[in-house]
């Protein structure tokens, strides 16, 4: 797995030792061409030197000094045990002067010069190794072109024209066994210092990638500690460093939809077991009572029973019903529903409970046929939902309205107690206004299916309340 | 006995308050919470049968409100709360015992005649006074030997007389616990159940007297030195 303070570490570790060597090498050459440059530049001044011992006559005849004038002009030559040579050709490759530090040895003849520009390069010597040589072409005096090396002191000696007459090849070389053990010298200390500097690198890297990273560890184990039992602490933010404020901010209100929704889940467990425990127990109290006290046996208390259970089926039903809705086990259909016809249906199952409660009743126009493309049995459920909890709710001797226009079926009633805030809960399960569910009858579940109905169907139910009337409204895509 | 009981179900508050009635308590019995609590903090019971999810006030709430009280009146949860965290946040509060719906009536029952008990600091469910012997779940009383036959309202009558043997106890103590809603209390069944108690506890002529009234106080029983 990776790691980011291992990936740090080494892109650091890795970035400065590139520098180090990038600098380094930098160092290197740019001392390696100032030491070169040096010896080009004193080779240059032996160059005028050798320029001046070879001249030529008006007849252009050559006059190559022999070793003794050379010898004078350039005494430091002379030592055998030297690190200093010259050699002069004649155009045809003959030898003419060799300096005494050259001993039994020679250079190649380089060839004749097209040019009486000086040139340098590097070559080797026998037993001196590598040594720096200036090779330049002269010509015998005389008003020819191409005299001199036009040198001033430093960089390279500029060219001339061309030579008609016969040409004296000269070459002057220098040992660059003092630049090479300076640079040698020079390279061992730079990497040493970069192995030290890489040494020390690898702790203050090592160190402040800890450090740095310090608060991806808090974070890391603080997440650790989040459980079931721990959502309702949030994560403390305070001293986090700027680029993980989102993050505490974005935990935070994870975690604060996490503890609601497992509010929500054990309030729906608890209110499930009340739901269900609360029928059970009366029908257990009632029928243990009947069979110790046997005048309590009787129809009442079989009434009572049958509707008890009655209430759990119904209760099961809307269960399953639902759990099925938020599976998609129910595959909805597609047939077209008048609503009018719909409605009415629906409205005679609740009339007699709208009558008893002596509510005056708003029905659709019949003048107008609206229809809608839905399955009809989840349709069914919506509207049945609706007018339910309309007939249940709505206070006695007051009334409820069933209106319908393309696109849309709206159910209203009176909610003197309803709040605006309790709006976003009336479809969740088991809520009521009353907390204490006190009533068989209503399980609270009547709203929670409407709605997964609903979302099957494509269509949208929306609560509104308006000078304590609740309305409502399912809108679907009109046909 | 007297006792509270407080559950909005209809049916399970009636049908709890007839088998406890049958079981020879007296009971005052309500769907809501905030009444509930006025009739604890207003009466004396011997034990409370408490719903938690309650109109108006829950019965948690009830119950803190009346140990603040210093109201030690013992308490029993009915609730259709199974979780072990609810358990122990209802006996938390103050609770003396927790049953979870549904449950079986006779269990119910035990229970609260355990918390009865304990309310009196019994053990057991006889109460002697002399050679009188009264037993609590049995519901008989027996005096020298023999069975005596007395009503239910005798019974606990004599039982609350027994349970306070050596204290006075006043006409309107007398007339909270065992009256329930049906008898009027400007009728004279205190006097006429101690005239009827004191009758059928002289079993033998030389039955010592038990039941002696303390006037302009009221009733204690207990062997008149």
């Amino acid at each position: 797995m990776t790691s980011i303070q291992r990936r740090l570490s080494l892109w650091f570790l890795g970035s400065l030792a590139l520098l180090w060597i990038l600098a380094a090498t930098g160092v290197y050459l740019a001392v390696r061409n100032s030491l070169i440059t040096s010896i080009d530049a004193e080779l240059a001044v032996d160059a005028r030197g050798v320029r001046f011992a070879v001249k030529g006559n008006d007849t252009g005849e050559r006059n190559i000094p022999g070793n003794r004038r050379l010898r004078s002009i350039l005494p430091a030559f002379d030592d055998p045990e030297g690190n200093k040579y010259y050699q002069l050709w004649d155009d045809d490759g003959t030898i003419s002067a060799r300096s005494p530090s050259l001993g039994d040895r020679e250079f190649d003849f380089p060839g004749r010069m097209a040019t009486t520009a000086a040139t340098f390069h590097s070559t080797k010597l026998e037993k001196a190794g590598e040594v720096r040589a200036l090779l330049l072409m002269t010509a015998p005096g005389g008003k020819g072109k191409g005299t001199g090396t036009g040198f001033k002191g430093k960089g390279k000696p500029k060219t001339e024209g061309r030579v008609t007459s016969p040409a004296v090849i000269t070459l002057i070389a220098k040992d660059m066994d003092t630049v090479t053990e300076t640079l040698r010298s020079l390279a061992g200390g730079l990497a040493l210092v970069g192995a030290l500097l890489l040494g020390g690198a690898v702790f203050l890297v090592r160190l402040g990638v800890q450090q740095s990273l310090a608060p991806l560890r808090r974070l890391a184990r603080e997440t650790r500690n989040v459980d079931a039992s721990s959502l309702h602490e949030r994560f403390d933010d305070g001293g986090a460093p700027l680029e993980l404020q989102p993050v505490y901010s974005h935990l935070n209100d994870l975690i604060a939809r996490l503890e609601s929704s497992f509010e929500r889940e054990r309030q729906f467990n608890a209110d499930l077991a009340h739901e269900m425990r609360t029928p059970v127990a009366e029908l257990r109290m009632m029928n243990e009572v009947a069979l110790k006290w046997e005048d309590q046996a009787g129809e009442a208390t079989h009434q009572s029973s049958l509707d008890i259970a009655k209430q759990l089926e119904s209760i099961i039903d809307t269960l399953l019903t639902l759990a099925r809705c938020e599976s998609g086990e129910l595959a909805p259909t597609q047939e077209s529903v008048s609503i009018i016809t719909l409605v009415n249906e629906v409205w005679s199952l609740h009339r007699r409970m709208a009558d008893t409660r002596q509510l005056q009743v708003e029905l659709p126009s019949t003048n107008i046929e609206y229809s809608v493309a839905t399955d009809p049995r989840l349709f069914r459920h919506i509207v049945s939902n609706l007018i339910y909890n309309a007939v249940a709710y709505a206070p006695e001797k007051s009334w409820i309205a069933i209106r319908s226009s393309p696109g849309n079926l709206s159910v209203s009633n009176l909610a003197p107690e309803l709040k605006l805030e309790d709006l976003e809960h009336l479809c969740q399960r088991y809520w009521r206004k009353d907390a204490s569910r006190s009533g068989g009858a209503h399980t609270g579940l009547g709203l929670s299916l409407a709605q997964a109905c609903a979302e099957l169907c494509d269509m949208t139910l929306e609560p509104a309340l308006e000078q304590g009337v609740l309305t409502m409204t399912v809108q679907f895509p009109t046909e | 006995m007297k006792l509270l009981l407080v559950e909005d179900s209809q049916r399970l508050r009636e049908t709890l308050e007839l088998a406890l009635r049958r079981s020879g308590y007296r009971v005052d019995a309500t769907d809501d919470g905030r009444e509930g609590l006025e009739l604890a903090q207003d009466r004396e019971y011997d034990a409370a049968i408490l719903d938690i999810m309650l109109p108006s006030l829950d019965g948690v709430s009830v119950l803190k409100q009346l140990r603040q009280d210093g109201i030690e009146t013992p308490v029993i949860f009915l609730t259709a709360r199974d979780q072990i965290e609810d358990r122990v946040d209802g006996l938390r509060s103050g609770a003396d015992d927790y049953l979870v719906k549904p449950f079986a009536l006779d269990e119910l029952l035990a229970r609260v005649e355990v918390l009865c008990r304990r309310s009196y600091q019994k053990a057991d469910n006889e109460v002697q006074v002399e050679d009188l012997i009264l037993d609590t779940a049995a519901r008989t009383v027996r005096r020298s030997g023999s069975d005596l036959d007395l009503t239910a309202r005798e019974f606990s009558l004599l039982e609350y007389l027994m349970l306070r043997s050596g204290q006075v106890v006043t006409r309107t103590q007398i007339e909270e616990h065992i009256y329930d809603e049906l008898v009027s209390p400007m009728s004279n069944v205190v006097d006429s159940t101690i005239y009827a108690l004191r009758k059928k506890l002289s079993v033998t002529p030389d039955s010592i007297p038990l039941i002696h009234t303390r006037r302009g106080h009221g009733y204690v029983l207990e062997r008149k030195a």
